[in-house]
């Protein structure tokens, strides 16, 4: 409770995890003489969708916020073929008219579930990785970075690997984005990834 | 020689090491699994920024399943180069390593050693000693001795 008057009453309410999504009704009942009730509604948002804000290609480095490294470590063998980027996703909540609004909330984890190309699995935290930009939650506007995503090799090469990503919020998961990545590269120095819709980049 | 000492000694210290392998159900958690999936990648010549990830959170776990999935097996100069690449992914971000006590490389310097020990050419045996030097500071101070009197321990058996 945050403050009281003769007239008025005033409460936080944290809404829970696995409330029903979308319109609910708040009810304010009084039992003075004579007892009034009062009804409001409320949105509850859940994460439904990601929409892509931005791609960086992370360039070739060693420090930093690199990509591909030049060369594998210790070695002089190269391994600047392939591509890493820099994915920045909104996460969006359900509602279609007028459109999908996003969550501003930094409660969320960002997990992903991977089907790599030999068809094992795994799956993890997105962030925190070497990337500056990736965190273990969304920021307060309800982004996150996924980062590095792509593949890097000593040869050409062409990969599929897929990602699942869900997003945790206490004790419930939504599953709201499949990642169909193809990954390739034609020569040392360039890589190309796309899902086949709105995550593609080259160098 | 030297290998077959440094392989008994690994046996002795290690669970699930040749002598019990065969009574042990195949290694199946997830360290493993994803230790398996990069030395595929790795013998690929490729890396996906999914498995560095993965690795980077494990830093001296990936060694234990290195280990395991090692046990048992005459090790090939590939077998090594890819191991080494692993061991760099493992630890190339430590504040990223999810348990602290994965932070220090005992299990990791443990296996460089059984390494040095195989009949390799001098490029590799250089990058084994690299490796070890990029390591070497992230042992504690007690580690570092115990590393340091096994050191010793291996010239005094040659």
């Amino acid at each position: 409770m945050k403050s009281t008057t003769a007239t008025s009453l005033v409460v936080d309410l944290a809404v829970a995890a696995n409330a029903t999504a979308g319109n609910n009704t708040l009810t304010v009942h009084s039992s003075g003489s004579p007892p009034q009730t009062a009804t409001t509604t409320f949105f509850v948002q859940v994460p439904t969708k990601l929409s892509v804000l931005s791609i960086a290609v992370l360039p070739t480095g060693t420090s930093g916020d690199y990509g591909c490294q030049p060369t594998i470590p210790n070695t002089g063998i190269l391994s600047d073929y392939g591509i890493m980027i820099d994915i920045k996703y909104q996460v969006l909540d359900q509602q279609t008219q007028p459109q999908p609004q996003p969550i501003m909330s930094t409660g969320m984890i960002p997990h992903e579930h991977i089907v790599h190309a030999d068809g094992t699995s795994s799956d993890g935290n997105i962030g925190p990785s070497r990337i500056s930009t990736t965190s273990l939650t969304t920021d307060s506007s309800g982004a996150f970075h996924d980062a590095p995503v792509g593949v890097c090799g000593t040869d050409t090469f062409s990969v599929s690997i897929s990602q699942d990503i869900s997003l945790i919020v206490g004790n419930a998961s939504f599953t709201i984005r499949h990642n169909p990545f193809s990954i390739s590269s034609t020569g040392l120095g360039h890589g190309s990834i796309t899902n086949g819709s709105d995550v593609s980049a080259m160098r | 020689m030297r290998a077959a000492l440094w392989l008994a000694l690994l046996s002795a210290l290690v669970p699930s090491m040749p002598g019990q392998r065969k009574d042990l159900p195949p290694p199946n958690n997830d360290q493993v699994q994803t230790v398996r999936a990069a030395l595929a990648e790795v013998s690929k010549g490729l890396y996906t920024s999914w498995t560095e990830k993965e690795l980077a959170r494990l830093g001296d776990a990936s060694s234990v399943s290195l280990t395991k999935l090692f046990a048992g097996k005459e090790l090939t100069p590939s077998d090594v180069d890819h191991a080494l690449v692993i061991i760099g992914l493992s630890f190339a971000s430590p504040e990223l390593i999810q348990d602290s006590s994965d932070r220090q490389p005992r299990t990791t310097m443990f296996l460089l050693k059984s390494f040095e020990a195989l009949p390799l050419d001098t490029t590799m045996k250089q990058r084994i000693a690299k490796t070890r030097e990029m390591l070497l500071p992230m042992l504690s101070s007690a580690a570092k001795k115990d590393n340091a009197s096994l050191t010793r321990g291996a010239a005094q058996q040659d």
